[in-house]
C-alpha cells in the first residue's frame, strides 16, 4: 500500500481520549441499572477446605435481600468450567463450579452469592452467611506441590502436576560434556498479578420472555464470552449478547471466564432479572488470576571463541488451584521453557516444564504470558557467561545472535522464527546509553563506594498468534478478526472491527489505516468495537494482535470498499476506474477532470438511485476477516538496557536510566506505539523491585490491599527513551507486528542484569523477585560471610575454601 | 447490627455550582454518592483505602481522596468533580495535551490525575519533571508508564507562563 | 504473627489464677465481649463483637485453657470464626512470676488469621490485635489489683 503521505504512521491522537479527559467514559460500572440487583459474594476464608454446611436463613432476612444463591441453586442452570487442551495430551483438569460444592480449594473461592438491592446491603448479609469448614491440608509452595507425598490441592486430583512437557531432544548432553565453558542460572519468580485500576466488573440481564441474555462486561473478548455463556448457560449462541464497553485496563487478567461472572449471569438467569457486580480491591486481588509464579533453571554451553552451544532448562511453574476457563493457565509454563534462548543461534535445545496445582488462586494470562520469564533466565545466564569467561556482555550477544540475514527458520527449540533485527537493535541501544561512556562513569564511581549497574536485554515477542493455539484444543476462542466498513451519506466511513480496546488505542489504528486506503483523514473514520451484536465474529485482544490482525482485516475491508467506490464512481463519473484518482474524500476523473466528492457519491447510492446509470444495486460496504494462517505468530524483537544504582546501606534500589530499541515492523502510530512499550516496560519494572502476591504458609494471603501489594507509581520511574528499527513483516500486506507486551518481556531481565551487574563488585547475585531491599542486603551479606571466609582461609593458610 | 441503615441524615452542598440536598445514609462515601446518587460518574473507585487516587475530588479548594470522605462530611461544602472542571473550562489546556501526547490510555486514572495537576498548576512556579512526579506520586496508573502525563503536565506548566514547550 | 508481652499486676498469683479460669473475668475484660460460657473444666465458647481496626464484626469462638501448672504458668487456645471478616486462631502460653510485690505476667502467644483479616494484612491488622490483646491485659490488670476499692466483693465472687 501507498505510505508516503497520509496517516499511516503519523502520531494521530485517540479520538475517545476526548470523552476520557472530560470524565464522560463509561465502563460497567457507570452503567445505570434501576431495579437491578447487586451481588456480594462469601469468599473462602480458607485455602483447603471441605464445606460441611452453609446457613443462609439469617442473611436471607437482612434487608434488601432478594436471594441468598448457594452451589445446589445453580446446579441445573450452569455447568462448571473444565479446561481441556487435547492437543497438549494434558491429564484431565478439575471442574470449577461458580460457587463452591463441597471443597474449596484457595483463600477467597466464592462460596455463596447475595443479591440485594445495594451492595452495601449485599454485603451486610455476607456477614451473617455461616459456613461450616473441616479445614484440609493445603500445599503452597510450588515444589513441594510437585513431591509424591505432598497433599493434593483438589482432593479428587491424585497428582498435583497439570502439565509435564518436554522441548527439544537431550542431544546436548554431549555439548554440556565437551564444553569449555558451562554456566548456570537459577532464579525465583515471585507471583505477581495485574492491578487493573478499574477492577473486574459485570452486568447480566436476562429476559424469560424473550429468552436473551444480554451481559456488558470489563473483557477483552466478547466473542469468547458469548460463547462460554452460551456452552456454560445451555442457552442458544444466538441468543446471547455480550458488550464490552470502556475497559480500564485489562492486561490478559481480563480475557478469562472467571466463576463470579458465570456465576452472575446463572443468577441472572435464575432469577429472570439484572444482575450486577462489581469486584472490590480486596477481591480483585484474591480472585483477579495470578501469575508467574515461576522456577527456572537454565544452563547455557559455551565453546572457547564464546560461543553458544547448548541450551538446557528445567522449569517449574505454579498455577493456582485451578486452571483459568477456557484457555487453561500452561501457556505461562510453555513460554517460559520453550523461549530461552530464543534470541541467539545454538544448537541443542532442552527444555522440561512441570505445571503444578497449589491452594492458591488460580494463575492466568498477564501481559507477556512466560516470555518475560524466559526473557530474564535468558538474559542473566548469558551476562553470567560473559562474566565467567570475561567477555564484555553486549560482545557476547553479538557474537551469538540470530542474524537478520537467517531469514526464516525452525529453531531447536521448536520456534518457528522470521528474521530478526537483533544486531540493528544492538547497535542502536548502544549508541543511545553510550555505553562506553556508562561503563567508564561506573568504574569512577565504583572507586567512591558507589555502585551503578549496567543491564541489557534481548528479546523474541511471539505476537499474533494464530488459529493453531485454539482451534486444534478445541477451544471456541475466534483467532481471527474482523472489520466491517462503510461509507455514510455524510461521506464518512463507519467501521466494526472485532479488535477490543482497553486503552492502547487500536480504534485509532485502524482508523488511520481506514482512513489511508481511501485518501480521507483519521477524523473521517468512525470505528465501534466490543458488542457482538455488531462487530464481526473475532478474537479481541490479547498476544499483541490488534493491529497486527485487526489492522490487516481493516486493511482488506478498506481496499474492498475503495473498489466498490471506484466501481461506482467510475459508473457516475462515467470513467474508467484506473483513470480516476481519490484524494481527499473526493474522486476526480483524469480524463474529463469531473469530480464527486464521497457524500455525494454516498447520496446517489442511498437516496437517489434513479439517477443512477444502470447497472445494478450499488454496495457500499464491505467486510473482511484475516487470520494468519501458514505462519503460528509473527516474531518481533528488541533490545532494553537499565541502568540502577544500589545503595548498599538501604537495600534500595534507584533506576536511573531506561533504552528500549523495538522492532514492530510498520509503526502505523508511533504515539500509540511508544506510549505500549513504556506502559509495558513499567509493569516489567513493578515485577522485579516491588510486586509479590504474599501468601502464609497456610495459604492466607495477607497483602491484598494496595498500600501492602507495591506497584510502581510516579516516583519510582525515570523517563524511558524509545526508538525503533524498522522490518517489516512480509507475512501481511500491513506489515505491522504486535507489540503491546513488548516493554514488559525485556524491562525485568534487563534490570535483573543491571542490579546483578552493579552487586557483582561486591561477589553478590539476586536470585529471587522482587529485589527487595530486606533480599539485597541478604545477598550482600551473603557476600560478605563469603569474601571473610576466603580471607581468614588465605591467611591462616588453611587451603581453598568452597564458597 | 446495621447502624448505618438505622438513620439517614440530611446534607446540603454545593456540586459543580448546583446546589443538592439529599438523604444520605451516614456511611456512604463522598465518592460513591456523587457516582451513584448524583450520577457524576467521571470519579473512579480504584481502591477504597486511600491509595490510588482515582476518586480525587475538591473539596472546598482542597483537592481530598472520595473515597476518605463520607458524604455527610462535605455538608456544607463546595465540591467540584472532573465533570465540573471540565464543563467549566479550566483545564481545556491540560486537556488537550493529554489527548495530543497519549498521556492516558484506559482513562480510569485521568480524572484523579487532571485534578491533581489542576491543583499543582494553579501554584505560581513552574514545576520541575521531578516535582510533577512527586506530586503524581499518589495516583497510580497501570497504563501509561507516567513519562506522557509527566510529559503533558510539563507542556502547560511552561506554556501558562509564557515558555516554550 | 507472633505476639510477646508482659504486664506487672499488683495481685498475687493466687488472685491472678482464679481470675483466668472465671469466665466473667474474660468476659468483662476482653472488650466486645458479649457472652463467655463454661462448656467444661477447660473450655468456654465466647461471643465478640470486636473492633479490630477499620472492622466491626461478630466472632464465635472456642477458648480452652489447659496444660496447666498451678499458680505459675497455662495454654490458652483460641479459634474465632468471624463469618465475614475470617478467623483467628492463636495459642498463647501464660507464665506467673512473683517478684517482691507484684506478680509478673508474661505471654507468648502465636496468631494465625485467615480469611479478610489475613488478606487485608498485618499493617492494619497487626498493630489492631496487639492493641485489642493489650487492651485485654490492661482490663485484667485493673480487676485483679489489689488495691481496687470494691476488690474485696470482687474476690468473694470468684
Amino acid at each position: 500500500m501507498t505510505q508516503s503521505h497520509g496517516p499511516l504512521g503519523r502520531a494521530v491522537p485517540r479520538a475517545d481520549a476526548r470523552r476520557l479527559v472530560a470524565g464522560a467514559g463509561c465502563y460497567v460500572d457507570d452503567i445505570s441499572t434501576p431495579g437491578a440487583l447487586h451481588v456480594a459474594f462469601v469468599r473462602s476464608t480458607y485455602a483447603h477446605a471441605a464445606i460441611l454446611s452453609i446457613e443462609t436463613a439469617a442473611a436471607a432476612r437482612m434487608p434488601g435481600v432478594i436471594r441468598v444463591v448457594c452451589a445446589t441453586d445453580l446446579e441445573r442452570i450452569c455447568k462448571p468450567m473444565q479446561v481441556a487442551m487435547p492437543a497438549l495430551d494434558m491429564p484431565t483438569t478439575s471442574a470449577q463450579f461458580p460457587l463452591a460444592f463441597d471443597e474449596v480449594c484457595w483463600q477467597g473461592a466464592p462460596v455463596a452469592a447475595i443479591a440485594a438491592h445495594s451492595r452495601a446491603q449485599a454485603e451486610d448479609a455476607a456477614e451473617h452467611v455461616l459456613v461450616e469448614y473441616d479445614e484440609l491440608p493445603a500445599v503452597v509452595d510450588a515444589e513441594q506441590a510437585m513431591k509424591p507425598d505432598s497433599p493434593q490441592a483438589v482432593c479428587s486430583r491424585h497428582s498435583n502436576i497439570a502439565l509435564d512437557r518436554t522441548f527439544g531432544t537431550n542431544n546436548g548432553a554431549a555439548s554440556f560434556a565437551a564444553a569449555a565453558t558451562v554456566v548456570e542460572q537459577r532464579i525465583v519468580f515471585d507471583r505477581q498479578t495485574g492491578v487493573s485500576l478499574e477492577s473486574r466488573g459485570i452486568i447480566a440481564s436476562f429476559s424469560p420472555l424473550s429468552g436473551e441474555l444480554t451481559v456488558h462486561m470489563s473483557h477483552q473478548s466478547p466473542f469468547q464470552m458469548r460463547e462460554v455463556f452460551s456452552d456454560l448457560l445451555g442457552l442458544p449462541n444466538h441468543k446471547v449478547r455480550v458488550l464490552c464497553p470502556d475497559v480500564g485496563g485489562a492486561f490478559g487478567l481480563k480475557l478469562h471466564a472467571y466463576p463470579e461472572e458465570l456465576a452472575v449471569a446463572a443468577i441472572a438467569v435464575l432469577l429472570g432479572r439484572t444482575i450486577r457486580f462489581q469486584a472490590d480491591r480486596l477481591e480483585s486481588f484474591l480472585s483477579d488470576t495470578h501469575a508467574r509464579e515461576a522456577v527456572g533453571v537454565a544452563r547455557l554451553a559455551l565453546d572457547s571463541a564464546g560461543r553458544f552451544l547448548a541450551i538446557d532448562v528445567e522449569a517449574l511453574s505454579g498455577l493456582g488451584a485451578y486452571q483459568a476457563y477456557p484457555r487453561g493457565s500452561v501457556g505461562e509454563g510453555l513460554h517460559m521453557a520453550q523461549m530461552v534462548g530464543a534470541p541467539y543461534q545454538f544448537n541443542h535445545f532442552r527444555a522440561r516444564l512441570r505445571a503444578v496445582h497449589q491452594n492458591k488462586s488460580p494463575t492466568g494470562a498477564y501481559r507477556g504470558v512466560g516470555q518475560p520469564l524466559a526473557c530474564t533466565l535468558t538474559e542473566t545466564l548469558v551476562d553470567r557467561a560473559a562474566r565467567t569467561i570475561g567477555m564484555d556482555p553486549a560482545e557476547l550477544r553479538r557474537r551469538n545472535y540470530l542474524s537478520a540475514e537467517r531469514g526464516s527458520h525452525t529453531t531447536p527449540a521448536g520456534l518457528e522464527m522470521s528474521a530478526v533485527s537483533l544486531h540493528a537493535c544492538l547497535e542502536t541501544l548502544l549508541a543511545m546509553m553510550q555505553y562506553e561512556d556508562l561503563r567508564r562513569e561506573q568504574q569512577r564511581l565504583r572507586e567512591q563506594q558507589i555502585y551503578r549497574g549496567i543491564g541489557m536485554a534481548s528479546f523474541i515477542e511471539l505476537t499474533a498468534v494464530g488459529a493453531a493455539v485454539y482451534g486444534a484444543n478445541q477451544i471456541a476462542v475466534p483467532a481471527q478478526e474482523g472489520c466491517s466498513v462503510r461509507l455514510e451519506p455524510s461521506g464518512t466511513v463507519l467501521c466494526h472491527s472485532s479488535a477490543t480496546d482497553q486503552g492502547q488505542g487500536v480504534r485509532t489504528g485502524i482508523a488511520q489505516i481506514v482512513a489511508q486506503t481511501l485518501g480521507i483523514e483519521p477524523t473521517d473514520v468512525t470505528v465501534r468495537a466490543g458488542d457482538t451484536a455488531s462487530s464481526p465474529v473475532g478474537g479481541g485482544a490479547w498476544a499483541s494482535r490488534g493491529i497486527a490482525i485487526g489492522g490487516q482485516a481493516a486493511l482488506l475491508a478498506a481496499e474492498d470498499l475503495r473498489g466498490k467506490i471506484l466501481e461506482l464512481g467510475a459508473r457516475v463519473l462515467e470513467t474508467p476506474a484506473e483513470r480516476i484518482d481519490i484524494a481527499g474524500g473526493t474522486l476526480r476523473s483524469t480524463t474529463t477532470a469531473r469530480t464527486l466528492s464521497f457524500a455525494e457519491l454516498a447520496n446517489l447510492a442511498y437516496f437517489r438511485q434513479h439517477q443512477l446509470p444502470a447497472g445494478g444495486c450499488p454496495e457500499l460496504s464491505a467486510t473482511r476477516h484475516y487470520v494468519s494462517q501458514g505462519f503460528p505468530y509473527l516474531t518481533a524483537n528488541g533490545m532494553q538496557g537499565c541502568l540502577v544504582e544500589v545503595d548498599i546501606e538501604t537495600g534500595m534500589i534507584e533506576v536511573l536510566r531506561l533504552w528500549v530499541v523495538h522492532d514492530c515492523g510498520r509503526v502505523v502510530n508511533p504515539l500509540l506505539v511508544d506510549e505500549q512499550i513504556r506502559g509495558g516496560v513499567a509493569q516489567g519494572i513493578g515485577g522485579v523491585l516491588y510486586e509479590h502476591c504474599e501468601y502464609s504458609e497456610g495459604g492466607q494471603l495477607s497483602n491484598g490491599t494496595l498500600a501492602d501489594y507495591l506497584v510502581p507509581m510516579a516516583g519510582e520511574l525515570p523517563d524511558i527513551e524509545v526508538a525503533h528499527v524498522a522490518s517489516v513483516a512480509t507475512e501481511t500486506s500491513l506489515g505491522a507486528k504486535g507489540v503491546g507486551e513488548a516493554g514488559t518481556i525485556g524491562a525485568g531481565a534487563a534490570l535483573w542484569n543491571a542490579v546483578n551487574d552493579a552487586l557483582a563488585a561486591l561477589g553478590a547475585a539476586m536470585e529471587q523477585q522482587p529485589f527487595s531491599p530486606d533480599r539485597v542486603l541478604r545477598a550482600l551479606a551473603t557476600a560478605e560471610r563469603a569474601r571473610k571466609s576466603a580471607a581468614v582461609a588465605a591467611a591462616t593458610n588453611i587451603g581453598p575454601v568452597n564458597v | 447490627m446495621s447502624q448505618a441503615s438505622k438513620s439517614s441524615v440530611d446534607v446540603a452542598f454545593v456540586v459543580n455550582g448546583s446546589a443538592i440536598s439529599e438523604q444520605v445514609a451516614p456511611r456512604i462515601t463522598l465518592v460513591d454518592f456523587l457516582r451513584q446518587r448524583l450520577g457524576l460518574t467521571g470519579s473512579h473507585v480504584g481502591c477504597e483505602h486511600g491509595v490510588c487516587g482515582a476518586c480525587h475530588v475538591r473539596v472546598d479548594g482542597q483537592v481530598l481522596r472520595g473515597c476518605l470522605l463520607l458524604a455527610v462530611q462535605a455538608d456544607g461544602a463546595e465540591v467540584q468533580t472532573i465533570e465540573g472542571l471540565s464543563s467549566s473550562g479550566e483545564i481545556v489546556d491540560l486537556q488537550e495535551a493529554f489527548v495530543r501526547r497519549n498521556a492516558l490510555q484506559c482513562g480510569f486514572c485521568t480524572p484523579g490525575m487532571l485534578m491533581i495537576a489542576a491543583d499543582l498548576l494553579a501554584r505560581r512556579e513552574v514545576p520541575s519533571r521531578e516535582a510533577i512526579r512527586e506530586a503524581l506520586s499518589g495516583n497510580y496508573c497501570r497504563c501509561t508508564g507516567y513519562q506522557s502525563i509527566v510529559d503533558a503536565i510539563e507542556e502547560v506548566a511552561r506554556a501558562r507562563h509564557g515558555l516554550a514547550a | 504473627m507472633e505476639l510477646v508481652g508482659q504486664v506487672d499486676l499488683n495481685a498475687t498469683p493466687e488472685v491472678i489464677w482464679a481470675a483466668l479460669f472465671d469466665p466473667s473475668v474474660l468476659q468483662g475484660c476482653f472488650p466486645g465481649c458479649k457472652s463467655v460460657e463454661r462448656k467444661s473444666e477447660s473450655e468456654y465458647s465466647a461471643v465478640l463483637q470486636v473492633k479490630v481496626g477499620p472492622l466491626n464484626a461478630g466472632f464465635n469462638g472456642v477458648i480452652t485453657l489447659t496444660d496447666p501448672e498451678y499458680l505459675s504458668a497455662v495454654t490458652l487456645a483460641g479459634t474465632l470464626n468471624g463469618a465475614g471478616a475470617g478467623f483467628a486462631r492463636g495459642t498463647a502460653r501464660i507464665t506467673l512470676q512473683r517478684r517482691d510485690l507484684v506478680t509478673e505476667l508474661s505471654y507468648s502467644a502465636d496468631l494465625r488469621l485467615g480469611g479478610k483479616l489475613a488478606a487485608v494484612g498485618d499493617r492494619l491488622f497487626g498493630t489492631a490485635v496487639k492493641r485489642n490483646i493489650a487492651d485485654f491485659f490492661a482490663s485484667f490488670a485493673a480487676f485483679v489489683d489489689a488495691d481496687r476499692k470494691d476488690t474485696a466483693s470482687c474476690l468473694a465472687s470468684l
